[in-house]
């Protein structure tokens, strides 16, 4: 698994430190997040929510960027857009009970659920280690979504995310300006991600 | 008979060799070539990896970097204990819904039925057993990455050596943008385009 600094390190090679470092960081972070966004991102990651009767709006994950699939206790939620609420009822933001859908805001990074819960969710006790297994809690929201990271990058990404973000870099206004090796990178990391399956 | 990393390093490092510029060490040379390596094993899925998985009581969701040891692609997962039975592959975990819409919480599997896999990091397998049991999972292996030339040249890679060029043409054409020599690069990967979308027929056929 890679880090962040060791991607960085093989842009830097491959720019021969014509970067600037700070901007190169920066469009590194852009290029993850954007992978984030993709229909089937790369990097995922689960977590379990515990719910507070009364309360449907809950922040994000702080790693994650979007939310791909939720369920509460058995039940897949529909992850829909807020007008779509309007066809389970029309005083949706009044109802409570157990959710069955979920709305989610990546700007304001945060999602709501449908119908409000009417329950506090279980505590979850660790007594065997396995939160997703033995000691499942009872009535708290399973999240899967795409997360944001700067480490723990399989090492087959290093050269796309090395060639996206330095085609960030060496395609806006700088003194290092490069626009055809910005394209040329650009091509060669779509292609690549391509090869890997995205 | 496999080719080792050392001396294929060799030949990269002679076509990448520009007079008068700042060279590539060879210890970078050595791990682009293998991260390249690992990428067409993904494309091409050459070199795979099997292995048993100790599935947990009650558990169906597992992490493809923590409880697997070389996997980047799952490509089937069979019961060891039920005659090597192939559990059934679902593109998306919304197809576990066919076999019951309370499929995430239900344990009261005694027979796996099937799996899916969720991006790069984790796979699901339905149902989730009231015991512990086990699987065999083969998947496209995680071919090693190294940044040591002396340390593992005489190491043998691990793509078969029909498929070795490959890796070390796109290794090529990415130190070459070093040289920001376009036009001859943009050559390159329309051939490699061809090729690997030949291969790849060859594979599916």
């Amino acid at each position: 698994m890679y880090a962040k600094a060791d991607i960085i390190t093989i842009c830097e090679t491959l720019a021969v430190d014509l970067q600037a470092d700070d901007t190169l960081s920066r469009f590194f972070d852009d290029t993850v997040e954007q992978l984030g966004f993709l229909t089937s991102p790369p990097f995922y990651e689960t977590a379990l929510v515990s719910l507070t009767s009364g309360t449907a709006t809950y922040d994000f994950e702080s790693d994650a960027l979007a939310i791909y699939h939720a369920f509460m206790d058995d039940t897949l939620l529909s992850i829909v857009g807020e007008d779509d609420i309007e066809a389970y009822s029309k005083i949706w933001p009044t109802s409570s009970g157990t959710p069955i859908a979920l709305t989610q805001d990546e700007l304001e990074r945060q999602y709501t659920l449908y119908p409000e819960p009417d329950f506090n969710s279980g505590t979850l006790i660790p007594t065997h280690g396995e939160p997703y297994g033995e000691d499942y809690p009872t009535n708290q929201l399973f999240l899967i979504y795409s997360k944001n990271r700067t480490a723990d990058f399989q090492e087959q990404f290093s050269i796309p995310l090395a060639l996206f973000s330095l085609s960030k870099e060496f395609s806006t206004s700088s003194n290092h300006q490069d626009r055809e090796f910005a394209e040329s990178c650009k091509t060669f990391a779509a292609f690549i991600l391509n090869m890997i399956g995205f | 008979m496999a080719r080792n990393i050392g001396p294929t390093v060799d030949i990269l490092m002679k076509r990448v060799r520009q007079a008068g510029a700042v060279s590539i060490s060879p210890d970078f040379a050595t791990q682009v070539l293998t991260i390249f390596q690992r990428i067409v094993n993904i494309s091409l899925r050459r070199v795979f990896a099997s292995e048993t998985l100790t599935t947990k009581k009650e558990k169906l969701v597992y992490s493809i970097t923590s409880d697997l040891t070389s996997a980047v692609i799952i490509t089937s997962i069979r019961d060891s204990n039920d005659s090597d039975r192939a559990l059934l592959y679902c593109p998306s975990i919304k197809d576990f819904s066919a076999y019951e819409s309370n499929w995430f919480r239900n344990i009261t599997g005694t027979r796996f039925e099937a799996w899916a896999q969720i991006g790069q990091d984790f796979f699901i397998i339905y149902p989730a057993k009231a015991a512990n049991s086990t699987v065999d999972v083969v998947s496209v292996k995680a071919t090693a990455i190294y940044a040591d030339y002396t340390a593992y040249y005489g190491t043998a890679l691990e793509l078969p050596d029909e498929d070795v060029d490959i890796a070390l043409r796109f290794a090529e054409q990415f130190l070459l943008l070093r040289r920001r020599d376009y036009a001859s690069m943009e050559k390159e990967i329309n051939e490699l385009t061809k090729l690997m979308q030949a291969k790849d027929y060859v594979r599916k056929s």
